[in-house]
Formats: C-alpha cells, structure tokens, sequence
C-alpha cells in the first residue's frame, strides 16, 4: 500500500506541471494595394486569440491599402500561424500558411503583401 | 501482491487465434491513442519537437479548456488536464503493450467518458464517435486484461512458474 502512496505523490506533484508560456505581441500589417471592393480584412491563425474559424478584423490605416492589427497573446512557441483574409476570402489557398516568428524584444513586427507568400 | 496479481493476470481465450484478434484493437487504439492524440497534448519523448513540450508536462492550452467543463474540472483544471494527457499518452502506449492494462484501461475509460460527455456530446452525437470507440475497446481490455500478447501475460506466466 506504501509503494502505491508513493506512486500518488510522484502523480499529484507532476500534476503541477504545465507548459510555461510567455506574452507575445506581434504587429500585424497587409497591403492590399490593387485589390478592388474591399470591404473587410482579417487575420486567423492558431492560438487565442486567433482563430481559424473566424476573423480577427484589421484597421485600415491607409483605406483600400495598409491595414494594421496589433496581437497579443500567451504561447509556449517561436512563432505563428496565420492567414489573412480578404471580404472573407482565405488568402494562399491550398499553400502553406504564414509563419510569424516571434522576435526576441517585447513586439514583433510583420508586414505583408496580401496572396503572396 | 495478491491484489497486484489479481489485476495483471489476463483471462485468456481457448484459442491463440481469438486472443490476437482481440489484441488488434488494443494495440491499434492504445498507437493512435498514444502517438497521435496523447503526444499533441503531454510531453513525451515521441512528441513533435514543434509543440515545444517538456517531458511529462501538459500543454498550456489544455487545462483552460478542461475548466470550460465546469464543476470539479474549474476547480482541479491542471489536475484533470495532467491526468487525461498522461492516460493518452502513457496510458495509450501501455494499453498497446499491454502493461499493467486493467489499469490503463480504467483510466483511459475516465478519459474518453470526459471527453465524450463534457467536449463531443454537445456538439452531436456523430462527433462523440472516435472517443466512444477508445472507450469501448478499453471496457473489454479492463475485463480480460491483455490476452495472450501482452507484456502482462508474460509477467504473469513468470509468476506462475514461481509458484511451482
């Protein structure tokens, strides 16, 4: 009976162990230049506060060309997946998605040119 | 001991050919349950280097989605969490070999019955499928144990030669 309370101990002490994360802020920015009608931009990705099933809309900074979102979120990983969308519209389909690899200071800044890789 | 042999000691079927049928979904279930879905989510050495996990450790995501479950699970997340990643990914490759597989059994049964009824139910019955497949196939590995091909009935022979 010993030998199984021992075996307890040793579960609930690494019951305690989970995987650290740190807070990653990443500044997304898309240039649609040249793409007409556009009436909605958004990024999804893995990890919260991405989603690959809905958007995380971005701002226009210049209308009908640069739209910016900042990210923040807590992650165990060097980098990113992500996609950006277009009026709902997946970029890079069939092809890989996006790597954003995180930079080694507090924010990490990726600019991109929407539908090419 | 006897409560130790008790649990190892397989019940074996009249022909070799009916214990390696039964074995098949054993040993399948508990490599898919251990390589695939236990290594996503708990440190092992067989787990994708890119997931960035630490031997034994559970992933940063899992105990935030165990404590959407509510109840018990809200208040031991990292608890449940550990012990449902460890039964997968453990458990699953000891369930394969057939170690100790009464007891892999029963925690994979915990397991899969959580995620049945906490995460797949509620989004239909279809999707509650894969998880009431790894449970029913460990139902009938907690009855008979490991069969003829298991480490178990290894052990178990070398008890019984002792014993003589």
């Amino acid at each position: 009976m010993k030998k199984y309370s021992v075996l307890w101990a040793i579960l609930v002490a690494a019951a305690g162990c989970v995987q650290p994360t740190m807070q990653r802020t990443v500044v997304l920015t898309l240039d649609v230049s040249g793409i007409p009608n556009i009436q909605n931009t958004g990024v999804r990705g893995s990890g919260n506060p991405l989603s690959w099933d809905e958007d995380l809309p971005l701002k226009a900074l210049v209308p009908d060309s640069l739209y910016t979102v900042t990210v923040t979120g807590q992650t165990p990983y060097d980098f990113a997946e992500i996609k950006f969308t277009v009026n709902g519209q997946f970029e890079l389909e069939g092809k890989e998605n996006r790597k954003v690899y995180f930079a080694n200071g507090d924010t990490t800044f990726y600019r991109a040119i929407f539908n090419v890789p | 001991m006897q409560f130790l042999k008790r649990l190892t000691v397989p019940i074996l079927m009249p022909h070799w050919i009916q214990d390696l049928l039964l074995a098949l979904p054993r040993i399948i279930c508990g490599l898919l349950m251990s390589i695939d879905f236990g290594a996503s989510k708990f440190g092992v050495p067989w787990s994708d280097a890119e997931r960035k996990l630490g031997f034994f450790e559970v992933a940063f995501w899992f105990p935030t989605d165990v404590a959407a479950y509510g109840g018990i699970f809200a208040i031991f997340p990292v608890f449940f969490a550990w012990m449902g990643a460890f039964s997968e990914a453990v458990g699953g490759l000891f369930l394969a070999l057939g170690v100790q597989t009464r007891v892999f059994s029963f925690l994979m049964i915990a397991t899969m019955l959580v995620a049945i009824v906490m995460q797949q139910l509620p989004k239909g019955t279809w999707n509650a499928l894969p998880a009431a497949g790894f449970m029913w196939v460990s139902v009938f590995t907690l009855i008979i144990g490991s069969g003829r091909f298991g480490i178990d009935y290894l052990i178990s022979k070398k008890w019984k030669h002792e014993k003589v």
